[in-house]
C-alpha cells in the first residue's frame, strides 16, 4: 500500500512539475507569418522598421470607445519585443487582421488593419489601473481602453498564479511528510518549494506587477 | 551528510560539549508522553531540530541532557527515503514514562552505544489519509493547469 501511495505521489508530482516546462513551452507561440507577409506587402516602411526578435503570446487587448467595443481582440495575440522601444502586437480574428504598433517612447499606438487596408494612429497613456487612454490623431479624439481583457484576465492571472504556489506548497508537504523524520528531507522539500515557485514566477511573469 | 553537519552546526555542538562526545549525528526530536508504534506522523513538521550528540554517560538533545541510565528501552525503526538515504527512528523509553522520537540518518556507532533492542522494528504508518487527500489535491491542480 505504501509502495502505490508513494508511486501515486512521484507522478503527480512529476506531472505538476512537467506541467511547469510545458507552459513555457506553450508560451513560445508560432510566428505569425501571414499577417508579416501582409504587413510587409502592405506597409513596407512599417514592416522595414520592425526588429523581428522574438515572438510571445500576451493577453488580449480590448478597445473601447463611449463603451463601446471597437476592437475585441480577444482570438489571439503577439508580442513583438523591440529594442526601440515599439511593441507590436499581432490580432487576429476570423473577421479582421489587425497589428498594433504601440512605440512606448512616444506614446503612439498605430493600428494597421491589414485587411482593409487602413492605418490609425493613437496618443497612448497609460493611468494607475493598467488602462491605456487612446488619442485618436487622425480624427483628434480621446478614445479610451483597457488592457489585458482587464481585470478579468487579471484575476485568472492572479487564480493561476495562486494555485500555482499552493501546488507547491502541497507539493512540499508532501515530500516532507514522505520522509518527515530525515533531516535532510527540510533542504529537499526547501529547495523544491522554491524551485516550484520559481517556475510558477516564471509562468506568469506576465501576471507580476512591479 | 556534511551539508546537513554544516547547517546544524555538529562540529560547533561537539567543541562546546564538555563532556567527550563519541558520536554525533544531525536529528530531529519529539518529546511525547505517548507510547506509539506509528512513528511517521505529520508531527515531524514541528519537531526539533537539534544534535544528538552520544557520551560515555548521557545523550545531549540540544541542551537537554539524559544519563544513560535514565533509559528503560530504545526501539528503533528503519526506513529507506525516497532519495534511497537509510535513516532511523529511535524511540527512546525513559524511566519517568515519557518517550523521546528521534528521527536521524542511519548511524550504525549510536545504534551499537545504545544497545538497541530491536534494530528491524516493523513500523506502522499512520498517515495513509493524508497521502490520499495531497495526491488527490495535486491531481486536482494538474489537471486545472493542464
Amino acid at each position: 500500500m505504501k509502495k502505490i501511495q508513494l508511486y501515486l505521489l512521484t507522478i503527480t508530482i512529476a506531472l505538476l512539475m512537467s506541467n511547469c516546462t510545458s507552459e513555457n513551452l506553450q508560451t513560445e507561440s508560432p510566428s505569425p507569418i501571414f499577417e508579416l507577409t501582409l504587413l510587409k506587402e502592405k506597409f513596407p516602411a512599417e514592416f522595414n522598421n520592425l526588429n523581428l526578435g522574438s515572438f510571445k503570446e500576451i493577453d488580449k487587448l480590448l478597445l473601447t470607445r463611449n463603451s463601446e467595443v471597437i476592437f475585441d481582440l480577444s482570438v489571439q495575440s503577439y508580442d513583438i519585443e523591440n529594442p526601440n522601444g515599439v511593441y507590436g502586437y499581432f490580432l487576429n480574428s476570423s473577421s479582421f487582421t489587425v497589428l498594433a504598433l504601440v512605440d512606448v517612447l512616444n506614446e503612439k499606438i498605430t493600428i494597421f488593419d491589414l485587411i482593409n487596408n487602413s492605418k490609425t494612429e493613437f496618443l497612448r497613456e497609460k493611468d494607475d489601473k493598467r488602462n491605456i487612454q487612446l488619442f485618436d490623431k487622425t480624427h483628434n479624439r480621446l478614445i479610451s481602453a483597457e488592457e489585458s481583457g482587464a481585470a478579468g484576465a487579471s484575476n485568472s492571472c492572479d487564480a493561476g498564479l495562486m494555485l500555482c504556489g499552493v501546488g507547491c506548497t502541497l507539493a512540499t508537504i508532501a515530500i516532507m511528510a514522505t520522509d518527515g523524520p530525515l533531516p535532510i528531507m527540510d533542504v529537499v522539500a526547501a529547495a523544491y518549494y522554491v524551485t516550484c515557485n520559481a517556475g510558477c514566477i516564471v509562468s506568469y511573469d506576465n501576471c507580476i506587477e512591479i | 551528510m556534511n551539508i546537513l553537519k554544516i547547517l546544524y552546526g555538529t562540529n560547533q555542538a561537539i567543541q562546546r560539549s564538555e563532556a567527550q562526545v563519541n558520536s554525533a549525528e544531525p536529528a530531529k526530536i519529539i518529546y511525547s508522553q505517548k507510547d506509539t508504534d506509528h512513528v511517521k506522523s505529520l508531527n515531524w513538521f514541528t519537531s526539533l531540530r537539534k544534535n544528538l550528540l552520544l557520551t560515555d554517560k548521557s545523550i545531549l538533545l540540544g541542551k537537554n541532557s539524559f544519563d544513560l541510565d535514565s533509559i528503560l528501552k530504545v526501539k528503533c525503526y528503519h526506513f529507506k527515503s525516497i532519495l534511497f538515504i537509510k535513516y532511523i527512528i529511535l524511540k527512546v523509553a525513559l524511566q519517568n514514562g515519557s518517550y523521546i522520537y528521534i528521527g536521524m540518518n542511519k548511524n550504525d556507532e549510536i545504534l551499537k552505544s545504545l544497545q538497541v533492542d530491536h534494530e528491524n522494528e516493523y513500523p506502522k504508518i499512520n498517515f495513509a489519509n493524508y497521502f490520499l487527500f495531497v495526491i488527490l489535491i495535486l491531481f486536482l491542480i494538474y489537471t486545472y493547469f493542464r
